[in-house]
């Protein structure tokens, strides 16, 4: 799934929270989204699901402009933040809804839930709580895994590494990176962690007050620019 | 560290979500609470002057101390269902250098402010203080308002220790419940002993008998230290509580059965956990069951030709529960709808699951009720499939057309009553249309020279409507389109 963002523009009221000319994500491409708080990541991903009304310009997913077509859903999984969980379900119970959504049946997500089994670390499956009873991380490993076990040809995740231990933060890492060289996966993932960016990414986009500032390829040879550019804003 | 912390619970009061609301809700929300003060006074006023008509042979006085023990029961019921302790807002203080005792001996204090002991002293101060021109002492007058006082103060300790109770200590409930059974099975049959034993409470105030205010006051105390120290000791429940609760993970038999049906199914699972995992949601259903036996009673208690006016009571029965349900149409999901609207989800199907889940429900409820109709009056029957059939198909589809406004975020687990998210101007204004909807129905059936013509026409109506849901579902789904960012955007407001 390739996505293609043309003249698009946000504002809340008269602020402008997203201004991007133009953005071309081709198929298979890990891409990283970083800025600081109130960059308009956020407001990006929200965009791209069709959450928000773009001001101006549109957003096209495999040419499909998605405020206009449905079809691109089917093969969309995404987790931006508790609003995309279902709080009176079980995780397993949200687990089967979300597969039913997308055509899979309990069997083949008991089947697929069994290589999130070590992610999950035995406190979400079998709990006896509904998804509100859980802790903060817990919530986020529950929105990402149902996010991902319905096998999409296009992922999002918003901060998908925050609220959760490191070990868990490394799986996730490693995840996207097997699906994503594995079934070619098309990904954006938003995070403050440039490490897990850097090591996950084949692609960083750095965002600014809605602007890109940088969009960077060869990440290893780059990441040095981002870094400092962190850094002078810090000073 | 006192006033600090009285000063907090005043900003908790005044910063609530409530007086967030618009001026119209608040407008009428106090015009409602005014009504109903008002009317406790006029009642307080007036009652004197009307049991001295109904029973001329007994002091007014009298006959209110006879019910004395009865209402200061109903207090309790109220204040069981209604009353809440401060206590549950106390866990961001723990980790203040502030002692648990401190702390528990504040909550304890601050609880004694509350509507709930005052509110009958606004019926029963004007009470006697009539009462005093036509036979009690001044003296007396006092000593009986020190007396409501006193059961007043015991009524708030006792319910503050039942609320404060760790939630394992079964015993005492079940001991408590058990005293409730036997003094119901008691009154019942010697009411005229409880009325006798009210009347002595009320004269043993009257006449300022020492013994009984010390006996009410050693209890009071007894109380508010039993309940200090469950407070103590429930603290670290407070927190613990959430991690504790467990679930049990049976499928039950409407899920299964819901499972099994194609296309909509899924949507009914949905629904029925929204509806039975939420307080608030759950509350009203949990209620609806209980009404139904007054709508038997109402039906009992109508003459037949009065069959003309019937409709205006149904209306809001023969729904069902869809009736409650809907006047927050969307507003229920609005915590994950950025979930619902990320997905492949029709709308037009997920609209019309709810359509279809509603109008089962209340043909479920005509059901279970049909063989009680029918014994009371047959006639009435016809009236209730008609009423049913206008509810299922004219009120769900005003409802949820006028739903699509709804913008408004809903907790649907946070507490049912006094809980006004979600609730606008739109919806007061919502329920008057449904409500009035009905009247050219009923002038149109006295115009109409035809037996029922009120209910054929209801009955026409209703089928009329609900044949045409496709393409009412379906302008409702192009209207939400239209007005779905806006929506997104507000329920994600918190």
């Amino acid at each position: 799934m390739n996505i293609s963002v043309k003249n698009l523009q946000k504002y809340y009221g008269k602020n402008k929270a997203l201004d991007i000319t133009e953005l071309q994500i081709s198929e298979g491409e890990l891409v990283g989204i970083v800025g600081n708080n109130g960059a308009g990541k956020t407001t990006f991903l929200r965009l791209i699901l069709d959450l928000l009304q773009p001001t101006n310009g549109e957003i096209l997913i495999n040419g499909e402009n998605v405020s206009q077509s449905q079809s691109w859903k089917l093969f969309t999984g995404s987790y931006l933040d508790e609003g995309f969980l279902i709080d009176f379900m079980t995780p397993e119970e949200y687990f089967y809804f979300s597969g039913e959504l997308y055509g899979i049946c309990k069997e083949d997500v008991d089947q697929r839930l069994k290589a999130y089994e070590p992610f999950m670390n035995n406190e979400i499956l079998n709990q006896k709580k509904y998804i509100r009873q859980l802790s903060t991380g817990n919530k986020q490993k529950t929105g990402i895994i149902a996010a991902m076990i319905v096998e999409p040809k296009l992922l999002l995740l918003d901060e998908p590494f925050n609220s959760i231990d490191p070990t868990s933060q490394i799986r996730i890492r490693n995840t996207l990176k097997q699906i994503n060289t594995e079934k070619k996966t098309t990904m954006l993932v938003s995070s403050h962690n440039l490490n897990h960016i850097a090591s996950a990414c084949s692609r960083i986009i750095l965002l600014e007050k809605g602007l890109i500032i940088k969009d960077i390829t060869n990440i290893a040879e780059k990441i040095k620019e981002v870094e400092d550019y962190f850094s002078v804003n810090a000073q | 560290m006192f006033f600090k912390l009285l000063k907090h619970s005043w900003l908790s009061y005044s910063r609530a979500h409530f007086f967030e609301k618009s001026f119209y809700i608040k407008l009428l929300v106090g015009f409602i609470m005014f009504f109903i003060l008002l009317n406790m006074l006029m009642a307080g006023m007036t009652l004197p002057a009307i049991l001295s008509e109904i029973a001329p042979k007994q002091e007014p006085h009298e006959i209110i101390l006879s019910a004395l023990i009865f209402i200061m029961l109903a207090d309790l019921l109220i204040r069981w269902i209604f009353q809440k302790i401060p206590a549950k807002k106390i866990s961001p203080y723990f980790h203040y250098p502030v002692s648990k005792k401190s702390l528990a001996a504040f909550f304890i204090a601050r609880a004694w402010i509350t509507f709930f002991n005052v509110y009958l002293l606004i019926f029963f101060i004007p009470f006697f203080s009539i009462t005093v021109i036509t036979g009690i002492s001044k003296q007396a007058f006092v000593l009986v308002i020190a007396g409501i006082i006193a059961l007043t103060g015991l009524n708030h300790s006792f319910i503050f220790l039942l609320k404060t109770l760790p939630e394992k200590n079964n015993v005492f409930r079940f001991v408590l419940l058990l005293i409730i059974a036997a003094f119901a099975v008691f009154s019942w049959f010697y009411t005229e002993h409880i009325l006798y034993a009210s009347l002595w409470l009320g004269n043993s105030f009257l006449s300022g008998s020492p013994g009984i205010f010390v006996i009410i006051a050693a209890l009071i105390i007894f109380l508010q230290i039993q309940s200090k120290k469950n407070l103590q000791k429930s603290f670290y429940n407070l927190i613990e509580k959430r991690s504790e609760k467990k679930i049990s993970q049976k499928i039950t038999l409407a899920e299964k059965i819901f499972r099994k049906i194609p296309v909509y199914g899924k949507y009914w699972n949905l629904e029925w956990k929204l509806i039975n995992r939420n307080k608030r949601a759950k509350s009203s259903l949990v209620q609806w069951p209980l009404m139904l036996p007054l709508l038997l009673i109402l039906f009992w208690w109508l003459p037949e030709n009065n069959i003309i006016h019937l409709p205006v009571f149904l209306i809001f029965f023969a729904g069902s529960y869809g009736f409650f349900h809907l006047q927050f149409f969307l507003s229920w999901e609005s915590r994950f709808f950025d979930f619902l609207a990320s997905k492949n989800i029709s709308f037009n199907i997920f609209i019309k699951a709810k359509f279809y889940f509603y109008s089962l429900l209340a043909l479920v409820q005509f059901i279970i009720l049909a063989p009680f109709i029918l014994l009371i009056n047959p006639a009435y029957v016809f009236a209730y499939i008609s009423v049913m059939t206008y509810s299922a198909g004219v009120i769900f589809c005003i409802l949820m057309y006028a739903g699509i406004n709804h913008s408004s975020r809903i907790d649907p687990n946070t507490k049912a009553f006094f809980n006004f998210e979600g609730v606008s101007s739109n919806q007061f204004l919502m329920i008057a249309l449904v409500f009035f909807s009905i009247i050219p129905f009923i002038i149109t059936g006295q115009i109409i020279p035809v037996k029922n013509a009120t209910y054929w026409v209801l009955l026409l109506s209703g089928v009329l409507f609900w044949a045409l849901h496709p393409v009412w579902i379906k302008k409702i789904v192009n209207n939400f389109i239209k007005k779905k960012y806006i929506k997104l955007e507000k329920f994600r407001k918190d």
